[in-house]
């Protein structure tokens, strides 16, 4: 791989063992995937934070790298808990302990810390740029929505990428490999979150490892909360880092389907098969919206829902926000949230934290990516269910 | 006995009892850190280990943290001997990288037939062959 000297000198330790050991990791990566060169980058999405799911190997991996500073603005993905609301949730004091501490390097090393899966609402990428994100829902969807260049980073590289400042020039940041190979005809119309993140797990699953070229029938035009779940889907179940949506992602208007080798046909029988596989039939330790993190429409649905119904939740409601946006809610939304039972939690979601010693074990949620991550990693039982479904079943209100 | 040449992404000498996924892998949820037991509910081989296996399976899938898990694989001493795909992707070959385990894809044939699970496997992350005995 070439090298500029500047490049070379922090490989061969003049800048100190961190960022030759960054370095060191990117010029490997390159090389493995037969980069020419490193590409300088506007935005590090870092992922993998959570003490929960990186344990005492990742704290001792991110303290190490701590004594030095990332090069380019620089977010991270969601913790264990909420930074100011976690006693009441029964968070261990170890656990906080060693969360606050990986927060706290990342901090130093000049990352925002508004942990949160959707850094495009911190930040919004543009057309074109070059970025290198972790967090799978968020490269799908700075690529898919935005045109923005990614990458599914691992969280280490997202790390040694923010650190450098660049990553190697392969992949996503190249032109000739973001034509889709595939072609997802949608024969049935998704209207709401769960649903848009289940076609997403049946895209990637079917697409596998080719870019999909979706037509969804205009049902996913200027609707990007869907897209974002649908993104979220994909994420889980392949690894794709973008999908090119007809009528959604910029580069839908001139793409090039000269490569595609097969046409894909999803019907809503398949969406039927896919949602079927959660559904945990009983009560609730806790109903969760949020995956990936809401937007403030998002929360304005969950509001006007609210308002209508005049009941308290009779399982208690986490709507899980990023920090950023949590100061856009305005404060009687918050207070009414609260008398009905509904928490708004900053900073993280339940695939991040450590259910068990939460004594959750069983969870209504509108997202198939939350589903399979808390089934598999936390044992935890699920019902999938429409937005709708979720709040119904937690205000009390007939379903 | 069977040679197969592929291309090393992280170099290194492995040789183990292969175990072969045909489903591709998300390391965060279907592999547990402390003890590398398979633990997707939904997975052929759950309840196997990945400990000092040649694991053997189509492409890395899911969420970007699985490079952490395939780091605390190693550093709890229960990481497979070394891993081929058919095709890796960025987030296999950090986890790899920064956990020193030899890493190869994009082999002449088609491993996730010939490799069965049980065969004993040679892994030259050297120069760039396995051999399946």
């Amino acid at each position: 791989m070439y090298l500029t000297k500047e490049e070379e000198r922090i490989l061969s330790g003049e800048y100190g063992p961190e960022y030759q050991k960054a370095m060191k990791a990117l010029v490997k990566l390159g090389e493995a995937m037969g980069a020419e060169r490193l590409i300088n980058i506007v935005h590090a999405h870092i992922s993998g934070i959570s003490y929960r799911n990186i344990g005492d190997a990742g704290l001792e991996f991110i303290e190490e790298l701590s004594k030095v500073k990332v090069k380019v603005f620089s977010t991270c993905n969601p913790a264990g808990f909420d930074l100011e609301f976690w006693k009441p949730l029964n968070i261990p004091r170890e656990f906080f302990v060693k969360q606050l501490r990986i927060i706290n390097a990342l901090s130093k090393m000049g990352v925002k810390t508004a942990c949160t899966c959707t850094p495009y609402y911190v930040r919004e990428p543009s057309f074109g740029e070059h970025l290198a994100w972790g967090e799978s829902s968020a490269v799908l969807y700075a690529n898919t929505v935005y045109g923005a260049r990614t990458n599914r980073e691992g969280g280490p590289s997202s790390l040694f990428a923010a650190l450098i400042g660049k990553t190697p020039y392969m992949g996503m940041h190249l032109s000739e490999n973001r034509k889709p190979r595939v072609i997802v005809d949608v024969e049935v119309s998704v209207e709401e979150q769960a649903y848009a993140s289940t076609l997403g797990f049946i895209i990637g699953d079917l697409a596998k490892d080719r870019i999909p070229y979706v037509k969804t029938k205009s049902s996913l035009n200027g609707k990007l909360d869907l897209v974002k779940a649908m993104c979220a889907g994909v994420g889980t179940s392949s690894p794709l880092p973008m999908c090119i949506v007809e009528n959604v992602s910029p580069e839908a208007e001139n793409v090039d389907l000269s490569y595609v080798e097969e046409r894909i046909h999803v019907e809503k029988y398949d969406l039927e098969k896919y949602f079927a596989k959660y559904s945990y039939r009983g009560d609730f330790d806790v109903v969760f919206l949020g995956c990936p993190h809401l937007s403030l429409d998002e929360v304005v649905s969950v509001w006007k829902f609210v308002s209508k119904e005049k009941t308290k939740a009779k399982y208690p409601v986490f709507l899980a926000i990023s920090r950023h946006m949590y100061p856009k809610i305005p404060r009687n939304v918050l207070e009414e949230f609260m008398k009905r039972g509904i928490r708004v939690l900053r900073d993280t979601c339940l695939v991040v934290a450590p259910l068990n010693k939460m004594r959750i074990s069983t969870v209504a949620t509108n997202s198939i990516k939350h589903a399979y991550y808390l089934e598999n990693i936390h044992g935890v039982k699920v019902r999938l269910c429409k937005t709708l479904e979720c709040l119904k079943l937690a205000l009390g209100a007939d379903s | 006995m069977r040679v197969i040449r592929g291309r090393v992404l992280v170099e290194g000498y492995a040789e183990g009892e292969a175990l072969v996924s045909k489903e591709p892998i998300s390391f965060l949820g279907d592999i547990d850190p402390r003890t590398g037991i398979i633990v997707r509910k939904d997975h052929p081989l759950r309840g196997l280990s990945i400990k000092d296996k040649i694991f053997v399976f189509p492409y890395g899938k899911g969420s970007t943290v699985g490079s952490y898990i395939i780091y605390q694989l190693a550093k709890n001493n229960v990481a497979p001997k070394a891993i081929l795909n058919v095709k890796s992707e960025p987030i296999i070959i950090i986890g790899c990288v920064i956990s020193g385990i030899p890493l190869m894809d994009s082999f002449e044939e088609n491993i996730l037939e010939i490799v069965k699970n049980g065969d004993y496997v040679v892994v030259n992350g050297r120069e760039g062959y396995i051999i399946v005995k």
